[in-house]
């Protein structure tokens, strides 16, 4: 079985070289015959990747350790669900998940391109395959994943026990699917420049890959701060982390890219822009791989051990170059057709949102390379810290805040003064209402009031859209108002979802306001029944408690809390001790509720005397994280879903054009 | 001993797989390309237009824009349009050798762009009622 992994990684190794090789001489000649083998190369590569995933996968399951990786990467005593994680819980094995999903991706593509695109999928092909190519040759040559113990192990070491955490399962998938998912809008982009097909083709093709990794992007980054949150036990969810920002900067300049194509697809506009930013994009998914991989800079959740990083530069460098070339071979096929009619346009508020989005995307790579940056340059290690990131992000945060509020309002190509003042006026008295409230009721951070007021400027935005949208339904076809809403935004789903994927992002906003400007922090030792307060709260301390079984000792702290004299809940933060590798971790208790979360960790404690010391915080409007998540994935479907064709309404036809005495000259 | 054997039996059909399509030999030369895409192009510009003419209805209904910007959009993608429609007939004509259009009227549908004889009320290829402009 092992031996058959091994080979299957070969033979979807030289398959995938083959399809390279087939593909540009099938691009090049014209043959279809060379092109269709290619692309049944790459269904082949696919199998022969799935089977040697399924391999793993199944010694990881049943726990063979005479492989190295499922040794170092899993215990008998691990529960299933760990153990199937374990798949990407390590480098070997994640690299060869990573084939997976970029395989399975080509396999998509290919068959859903059988009849269509002829000219650019032998491009395509290439490149996806080229990708494939150099993951398979690290599975083969530099990180084997079916190494085995020269003798079999008689226990595992277990997976990481900060990895053991339900985040785990879906964390990691997420942020590859949005990773790898990069990889297709990035292949038709190649594929158009090399084929000089440069019309909106390629965008309109992968938009929903794009859509698709953009979403599995957020949702990875989103999740990955949840899990910091849970686990890590410093109360926080960001802290500007070498590799969560490595997952930040390729979702930056994804939002540029998927905000960018529409005026591309609209106007016919920042065409090179387009090109520029998938390449940015693709290529910060394998720097980020890189960053996590290399160990050149030190981050609490990398693969450090690796020696990988020379390859990831090398693939990285050929990507630029040849990305570059051929960009700059078709730059005078890429010149605009059309200009900003206005600076007051929603053309020019998307080119201000790309600049800001790519902005923040390079203020994030300066501050996270800084360290080697200034090592190169001066000769010492100087890292920068959040505070370098929050200066800088927080304003550019805010602007973007506010270019998401004009952009609904705006309309494309020109806004009159006098319409922005009409359309402008309710939702900024009503951001300036909110900023008043805010500080007639107490709040003395301006940088919170000025996040509020957009908050609630951009709001109303969103909600002016809706409302005007629906009345002018109504008045056109005359339903009822739920029912017009609910045509509205069926008739434009691109439209309409794109506003709920706002309102989610706002509430991502609201969360880290209100985490940032008003988090309560308290440390205190406590003897048993020892009280204590924190914002609204009063906990008493119960004692130590203790449970053991045989894959982990716990050792929890109990404390009763009560607000206003009654009691409403009881948290039991605790210190865990992982048998497998001997490792202690501490494991936080939160109190969820809409307004907070009362998030306690277990410091040090005295087992003869019982004391303990408690971290306490109180961190305001955090739950709008979550459903800042959840509203956005809402929106994300109702983009994405192909639910029923966008037809237009038959009200919004416009009248026949006809062209009478029209002379047609056969030139 | 047994692995190899697998592994031959699970090779061969991949391998046939993979090279099938180059003993079938469909076409063995692809036809030349067909034009590069002008008249893609001319169709892509032409439905861009279309599309921004519903957009601008929308946004003037929704009191995005006002009454004479609408007006004057609405006539440069009108325009737009048309241009692209012209040039689309020209190629369909340089194409197939014809000179159709020579003094006669030509109508064309504005929902889809198909070009239509004069007479009758609906587009025949979309079914969009047609008034005169």
């Amino acid at each position: 079985m092992i031996e058959l992994g091994r080979q299957a990684i070969l033979i979807a190794l030289l398959i995938a070289a083959y399809s390279i090789v087939m593909a540009l001489l099938g691009g090049w000649t014209r043959r279809r015959d060379f092109v269709a083998s290619a692309e049944n190369g790459a269904l082949a590569v696919w199998g022969a990747v799935l089977v040697a995933a399924t391999i793993l996968l199944h010694a990881l399951v049943t726990r063979d350790f005479s492989i190295e990786y499922v040794a170092a990467y899993s215990s008998s005593t691990l529960p299933l669900y760990y153990s199937i994680a374990a798949l990407w819980g390590g480098q070997k094995g994640s690299l060869l998940f990573w084939a997976l999903i970029l395989t399975s991706f080509s396999a998509v593509v290919v068959l859903q391109n059988r009849h269509r695109h002829r000219e650019l999928m032998p491009y395509v092909v290439a490149t996806l395959m080229s990708i494939a190519l150099f993951f398979l040759c690290l599975l083969f040559f530099i990180t084997p994943p079916f190494e085995t113990l020269a003798v079999p192990a008689r226990e595992g070491r277990d997976l990481n026990p900060l990895l053991q955490n339900y985040w785990m399962t879906i964390h990691p998938p997420s942020l590859y699917l949005g990773f790898v998912g990069m990889s297709v809008p990035f292949a038709f982009a190649i594929a158009a420049l090399a084929t000089g097909k440069l019309d909106t083709t390629w965008i309109r093709t992968t938009r929903r890959w794009t859509l698709f990794a953009w979403f599995f992007l957020s949702l990875g980054n989103l999740f990955g701060a949840l899990w910091a949150y849970e686990v890590l036990g410093w109360g926080g969810y960001w802290a500007w982390d070498p590799v969560e920002n490595a997952a930040f900067m390729p979702w930056l300049t994804g939002t540029a890219f998927l905000h960018s194509v529409m005026v591309q697809e609209k106007k016919n506009m920042l065409k090179v822009w387009n090109m520029v930013l998938i390449i940015m994009t693709f290529s910060l998914t394998i720097f980020g791989t890189f960053l996590t991989r290399s160990g050149v800079i030190s981050s609490v959740h990398s693969f450090t051990q690796s020696g990988l990083g020379p390859f990831f530069l090398g693939f990285l460098a050929l990507i630029l170059v040849v990305s570059i070339s051929l960009l700059l071979l078709r730059l005078p096929m890429l010149r605009s057709e059309a200009e900003l009619d206005s600076l007051l346009s929603r053309e020019s508020t998307f080119l201000f949102n790309n600049l800001i989005l790519v902005g923040i995307a390079f203020a994030v790579f300066w501050g996270t390379m800084f360290p080697v940056i200034s090592e190169a340059v001066r000769g010492v290690k100087i890292t920068v810290g959040p505070p370098f990131f929050n200066k800088v992000n927080a304003p550019l945060g805010l602007i973007l805040l506010f270019l998401m509020g004009v952009g609904p309002v705006i309309a494309w190509r020109r806004a009159s003064w006098a319409h922005l003042r009409r359309t402008f006026a309710a939702p900024v008295t009503t951001g300036l209402v909110a900023g008043a409230a805010c500080f007639i009721g107490g709040i003395r951070n301006y940088w919170a009031i000025v996040s509020f007021s957009l908050i609630f400027f951009v709001l109303a935005t969103i909600f002016v859209e809706f409302y005007r949208g629906v009345r002018a339904r109504q008045a056109m076809v005359g339903d009822n108002f739920l029912r017009a809403l609910v045509q509205l935004i069926s008739r434009n789903r691109r439209r309409y979802g794109g506003y709920i994927v706002h309102i989610g992002i706002v509430m991502i906003f609201v969360a880290i306001t209100g985490t940032s400007a008003f988090r309560i922090e308290k440390q205190v030792t406590l003897n048993v029944g020892e009280i204590f307060e924190i914002g609204g709260y009063e906990l008493r301390y119960d004692g130590l408690e203790e449970r053991d079984t045989l894959h982990i000792a716990y050792l929890m702290a109990r404390l009763e809390v009560y607000e206003n004299g009654n009691h409403v809940d009881t948290l039991l933060p605790e210190k865990r001790f992982y048998k497998k590798p001997e490792q202690p971790t501490t494991e936080v208790a939160i109190r969820s509720t809409l307004g907070s979360d009362l998030y306690l960790v277990l410091g040090s404690y005295d087992a003869e005397t019982r004391m303990a010391t408690i971290l306490a915080y109180l961190n305001p409007l955090i739950g709008f994280l979550y459903w800042g998540g959840a509203v956005l994935t809402l929106g994300t479907f109702v983009v994405i879903l192909p639910v029923g064709a966008t037809a237009p309404a038959a009200a919004y036809t416009a009248s026949p054009i006809e062209a009478t005495e029209t002379r047609v000259s056969s030139r | 001993m047994s692995s190899s054997i697998v592994l031959l039996i699970a090779v061969l059909p991949v391998a046939l797989f993979v090279l099938w399509p180059l003993f079938v030999g469909e076409g063995v030369a692809d036809a030349p390309s067909p034009p590069p895409d002008s008249t893609e192009a001319l169709e892509n510009r032409k439905r861009a237009a279309y599309a921004a003419i519903k957009e601008a209805e929308f946004d003037q209904r929704t009191g995005k824009l006002s009454d004479e910007d609408y007006d004057s959009l609405v006539a440069r993608y009108k325009n737009q349009a048309l241009e692209a429609i012209v040039a689309l007939q020209a190629a369909t004509t340089t194409a197939t050798g014809k000179d159709s259009g020579r003094g006669t009227k030509v109508s064309f549908c504005g929902e889809c762009g198909t070009k239509a004889p004069k007479h009758g009320k609906y587009c025949p290829t979309c079914g969009t009622q047609r008034t005169k402009a």
